[in-house]
């Protein structure tokens, strides 16, 4: 039998490194949208907490147990990151091959979204999320650790790096 | 020349720089215009219309005449100002606006024809005769028009945009700016401290005066400083605020390699900043007006406060003998300033009587500047004095001081107008002009230091309190507090040309001659003499213009009013507000995951919404597309196809009332589509007419998948959205995209069948995957989705995959197709296989059509209601005489049809009031053998058989086609379902 091959959406462009930052891609196996009907978010949260041990979170907000991840990705609706297509009454998609997702890091993050996000990403904690965009593309932002997770539709991959990247050596070229 | 004071440059520091042809020398901390004033430069520039040399007159961002090109590499900034131009090593500015050198400037002729060219003299003159507009007057003035020029290369410079946000934004950095931070930033807000110039401080950098003991610029950079230590303070230096907008947003525009010699790549030029505040505190000072005499232009007539500004910061002076003339206590400053710097002062001229003013100098009470002579600059000044009598005093420049007009341009952004104020003799903002903004210092109408410092703290206060920001109690600090006395003098009486805007060439008699064609109000008056346009928006002219007009007109300046302010303040580069966005920075780019491919195989592409599809596969470069066309729709017609149809909205829908919300968006029914089938549907608007159109798979139970067109996807999926939460928010119903989640490739033709049935792990026959079904196959082992859907006619399907298998099984399927001697097919083949077929695109739902017009009326539910239904019934809607969709095809199958072509009746003129339809879309059929056209016709459907005009206007053509029904080939649809 023939074999089709994967291929990431970013594996082409990244990871790039200028100065002190970093943008990468980040692997994701499964990402599933999840809607919970008619605003039944609590109903749906609490099989949720059977299944992979956490809540969804409140708005703006993101919550990790063990390999899974729930978060905000707007109104009644949250994205889970886990090995399995969760089973609950609920609107649930497969968005894993939807998105792009990168993580952007290093001294200076702060600055590069300055140039392209319209949202004060310096208010944000780490594991918060905003659905805003980035370079007029429609995007889900969340803090991370070191930096900000960035994801993007598939398709806007090479326009997501060739904007950072710019931006990127514009903040490393001022600040040096 | 230089003088000994100067505390802003750095002597042991020369740097060298060019201007027009001659290479000066000046010191690190200069400004262009201090360093070409240091070298002895007097005239930097000729006026706009009538040429006169002029000379710098400010020190600031005001400065109407002294306006260059700045050349570096293959750009050229046209309309730089001197005197915010920082100097730095190897510097190349240009004067502009002369026809020759500028000492020789050919076109001073205007001057001399000046009595002929007053205010509005192209309206009057550039009327007759007619024809000569077009031809002659126009290009002649759009040569002489214009300030600057552009290199007309492609910019290579990098500029950019960003975004800030803080809770207090204070906008300028003088005693009121300063303190106005420090409180706020105290209180612990986030403050951002914006300044136009390269050094804080404001006018502390170039008075003399002292703040608690200590000179003004000493104690600014011991308090900047402080506020740099401070986590919660941004000050950015060369920003100039330039607009404010709603919700507390402002644009600003940062200078951030204007003064660097050695450019780092990707250090931007230029950075436009969107600022939101909470509050702002707006403390932008004042600016120095002028007072009209003859000759008042010429160069060395400068202001006041811009001569003691460049002796005590860059330590240059205008000349080595000055007069002062003013109407105020403040132009005194000047007198003492110049003489402890060395200068002469000749004499000081002061319109007042009753000035109280002493000096060991001559002192004129009670007279007037009456005019200045010395065309390429100031040799003599004649003074009327107080009795009467003519003088000629012999000087090198004249400093005047007509008083001060606080900055109010950016409170006026949100519509707001000034107040007239009687004790200063200028508008001041009004509170509320600017929601959240409080004005501060002499912005307010403040003269004094100390005034300027207080007023800072108090309206930091005002702002804090606003956003709930507590604060301690801020000591104000010392410094003078003399009163602004001031006796207004406006013009001066007299024979000769008295200069209002030299930035626009206006002067007093222009103003008084549109008040007397009356042109009376103050917006048609700008219009007419165009007096407050161009770089500096009438910064030094408005208040002196109004009050001219006034006069003329017998009002007062209040009822005369200030005409409209916009942003920008200042001048903003093109290239900065469109940063990012040049050339495919436009727009963001969607990529298929057969993109690459596609590419490798010489494909052009063209843009569908933001994404990029082949138009065709050219089988050797430089192929004609027609015959690729045509060989890529005999791929699909005689064998097999292979095109990416993953760009086409894909939309989730699942829940218990899934169907029910199915059936309330499209005008026919879903709630009995079984399981595994696919049913083709149409969208309203609310108004009745199409929105979309599209196939929706049923995939299981409650679960079904919407598709949409290209350019639809983002509306249709709005549209549901709203449907969803606003309409029938009772429903449970999850509305999601998937549209990327796969890759999805049409597989059309006679062969499609056999080729899936190479890839597919369970194959399938027409048996158990008829015409119109779905569901879940395996494909090369992974898990994908098949649609037997068509748009070409043929037997076809669709296959979804995972996007990440997406490249590589577009090329297995390329490879695969091309074994049955067929391969992939392009948009143009795609366009011309369903033209032949009769289906339509947004080519034909364009907006405009009704389900009515396309003879689908019939789909419309009688049995259930949707969006749209009503107003898709009414009579108007219904009409038999609307135009309706129809197929054209040439009677000569040589004939040539093109999109938007207009229908008429064969006997009919093809004048727009005969004009029966349109056509929509056209290709050529190499089946049929000629044209084939889709359009609208009115009373189409009954009209077949008949002959009619097609007539392109544009491209001169006109055709005799037969109306003909849409479907042009295969009508029973026996190919899709075999």
């Amino acid at each position: 039998m023939i074999d089709l091959v994967e291929k990431t959406p970013a594996a082409d462009y990244l990871p790039i490194s200028i100065g002190s930052l970093r943008f990468s891609e980040v692997k994701v196996e499964n990402i599933f949208s999840i809607q919970p009907y008619n605003s039944k978010v609590e109903d749906v949260s609490k099989t949720l907490k059977k299944q992979y041990g956490l809540t969804f979170p409140g708005i703006g907000k993101s919550v990790i147990h063990g390999t899974s991840d729930v978060f905000w990705a707007g109104l009644d609706l949250y994205f889970l990151i886990a090995s399995e297509i969760p089973i609950l009454n609920a609107g649930v998609t497969d968005q894993s091959d939807a998105w792009v997702v990168t993580a952007l890091t290093g001294e200076g993050a702060n600055e590069v979204l300055d140039r392209l996000c319209p949202v004060d990403n310096r208010l944000m904690e780490e594991g918060d999320v905003v659905r805003s965009s980035i370079g007029h593309m429609p995007a889900i932002i969340r803090r991370i650790e070191d930096g900000f997770s960035v994801l993007v539709f598939r398709s806007f991959s090479k326009t997501l790096v060739h904007e950072v990247g710019i931006c990127m050596k514009s903040v490393t070229a001022q600040n040096s | 020349m230089r003088v000994d004071t100067g505390h802003g440059v750095d002597r042991s520091k020369a740097v060298s720089f060019k201007f027009d042809t001659k290479t000066y020398w000046g010191f690190e901390g200069d400004t262009l215009a201090s360093a070409l004033l240091a070298n002895g430069v007097k005239v930097v520039g000729r006026s706009f219309k009538y040429h006169r040399p002029r000379g710098i007159i400010s020190e600031g961002s005001q400065e109407p005449n002294g306006l260059v090109e700045l050349r570096s590499g293959d750009q050229t900034t046209p309309n730089v100002r001197l005197t915010t131009q920082e100097l730095h090593q190897d510097l190349k500015v240009y004067s502009q606006n002369h026809m020759g050198s500028l000492k020789w400037d050919l076109l001073e002729v205007n001057d001399l024809l000046s009595p002929f060219l007053s205010a509005g003299f192209y309206y009057k003159t550039f009327m007759w005769p007619r024809r000569f507009w077009e031809r002659l007057y126009e290009p002649l003035i759009r040569r002489a028009a214009g300030l600057g020029s552009l290199s007309m290369h492609e910019n290579k410079d990098y500029y950019e945009k960003a975004f800030a946000f803080c809770d207090v934004l204070v906008i300028g950095s003088g005693p009121a700016g300063i303190m106005a931070a420090l409180t706020a930033a105290k209180a612990g807000a986030k403050v951002i401290l914006c300044e136009e110039d390269f050094s804080f401080g404001g006018r502390l950098n170039v008075e003399n005066y002292e703040v608690d003991g200590k000179p003004g610029h000493l104690w600014v950079k011991e308090r900047i400083s402080e506020l740099l230590e401070m986590e919660n303070v941004r000050c950015m230096v060369r920003t100039t605020v330039t607009g404010a907008y709603d919700g507390g947003t402002y644009g600003a525009v940062q200078r951030v390699s204007h003064h660097i010699s050695e450019k780092i790549e990707f250090s931007p030029i230029e950075t436009f900043w969107r600022i939101v505040a909470k509050g702002v505190v707006y403390s932008a000072g004042a600016i120095e007006r002028s007072i009209a005499f003859q000759n008042n232009d010429r160069p060395g007539v400068v202001m006041a406060s811009a001569a003691r500004a460049y002796v005590n910061r860059y330590g240059v002076s205008f000349g080595q003998k000055a007069i002062i003339f003013g109407n105020n206590n403040d132009a005194f400053n000047t007198a003492k300033d110049l003489q402890s710097a060395g200068i002469e002062v000749v004499a000081y001229v002061d319109s007042r009587v009753s000035a109280e003013i002493v000096g060991d100098f001559p002192i004129f009470k009670g007279a007037q500047v009456t005019n200045v002579r010395g065309r390429m600059g100031v040799k003599s000044v004649e003074i009327k004095t107080r009795q009467g009598s003519k003088q000629i005093l012999f000087a090198d420049f004249l400093a005047i001081s007509g008083g001060w007009n606080p900055t109010v341009h950016l409170t006026c952004h949100m519509n707001g107008r000034p107040q007239w104020n009687d004790k200063i003799f200028s508008f001041i903002p009004v509170p509320g002009m600017v929601p959240g903004l409080e004005v501060a210092g002499s912005a307010a109408g403040v003269f004094s230091t100390k005034g300027c410092l207080k007023s800072g703290i108090f309206r930091a206060k005002e702002v804090l309190d606003r956003i709930d920001f507590k604060y301690k109690s801020t000591a104000t600090p010392e410094a003078e507090d003399s009163p602004y006395v001031i006796t207004p003098l406006w013009t001066v009486p007299g024979e000769g040309r008295a200069w209002i805007d030299f930035q626009n060439d206006v002067t007093v008699k222009d103003v008084r001659q549109a008040a007397r064609e009356n042109f009376k109000s103050v917006e048609h008056m700008k219009r007419y003499t165009t007096q407050g346009m161009a770089p500096d928006q009438g910064k030094n002219s408005n208040v002196v213009a109004l009050a001219v007009l006034a006069e003329a007109t017998g009002q007062t300046i209040p009822e005369t009013g200030t005409t409209t302010f916009r942003p920008p303040y200042s001048p903003v580069s093109i290239a900065a507000m469109g940063a990012f966005a040049q050339g495919k920075g436009f727009a963001p780019q969607r990529f298929t995951t057969s993109y690459e491919t596609t590419v490798s195989l010489g494909a052009p592409m063209i843009e569908a919404g933001l994404w990029y599809r082949p138009s065709y596969f050219p089988q050797e470069p430089g192929e004609d597309w027609r015959h690729s066309c045509d060989r890529e729709i005999n791929f699909v017609r005689k064998a097999v196809g292979v095109t990416d149809v993953s760009t086409l909205g894909k939309i989730d829908i699942q829940g218990p009332d899934a169907a029910k919300f199915l059936d309330f968006v499209y005008i026919n029914n879903f709630a009995k589509l079984g399981v595994g089938r696919t049913r083709y549907g149409i969208m309203l608007r609310e108004d009745g007419y199409i929105l979309d159109d599209g196939t929706t798979a049923h995939l299981k139970e409650n679960h079904y998948l919407v598709t949409t067109t290209t350019a639809a996807a983002g509306p249709v999926m709005t549209h549901l959205e709203f449907a969803k939460q606003c309409l029938v928010p009772h429903l449970d119903v999850s509305v999601m995209s998937v549209t990327e989640q796969w890759a999805q490739f049409a597989v059309a033709g006679p062969r499609s069948r056999d080729l899936l049935n190479e890839l597919l792990d369970d194959p399938i026959d027409n048996q158990n995957f008829p015409f119109m079904t779905c569901g879940e196959i395996k494909i090369c082992g992974v898990t994908g989705r098949l649609f037997r859907i068509s748009f070409s006619g043929e037997q076809g399907y669709e296959i979804g995959i995972p996007a990440r298998y997406g490249e590589s099984l577009f090329g297995l399927l390329k490879r695969k197709s091309e074994e049955y001697d067929g391969g992939v097919y392009g948009m143009e083949a795609l366009n011309v296989l369903r033209i032949e077929k009769g289906f339509i695109t947004h080519a034909e739902i364009h907006g405009r059509i009704t389900a009515f017009d396309l003879g689908m009326q019939g789909m419309m539910s009688s049995k259930k209601d949707f969006i749209g239904k009503t107003a898709a019934m009414r009579k108007g809607l219904l009409e038999e005489d609307r135009e309706q969709l129809v197929g054209l095809k040439p009677l000569n199958s040589d004939g040539k049809l093109f999109a938007g072509s207009f229908l008429f009746g064969l006997d009919s003129q093809p004048v727009r009031v005969e004009q029966i339809g349109y056509t929509t879309s056209v290709g050529f059929s190499a089946e049929l053998g000629s044209m084939l056209g889709l359009g609208f016709l009115k009373n189409g459907r009954t009209r077949s058989g008949e002959k009619i005009k097609v007539v392109d206007h544009l491209r001169n053509s006109e055709t005799i086609c037969e109306v003909c029904d849409p479907v042009f080939i295969d009508r029973e649809g026996s190919r899709a379902r075999d």
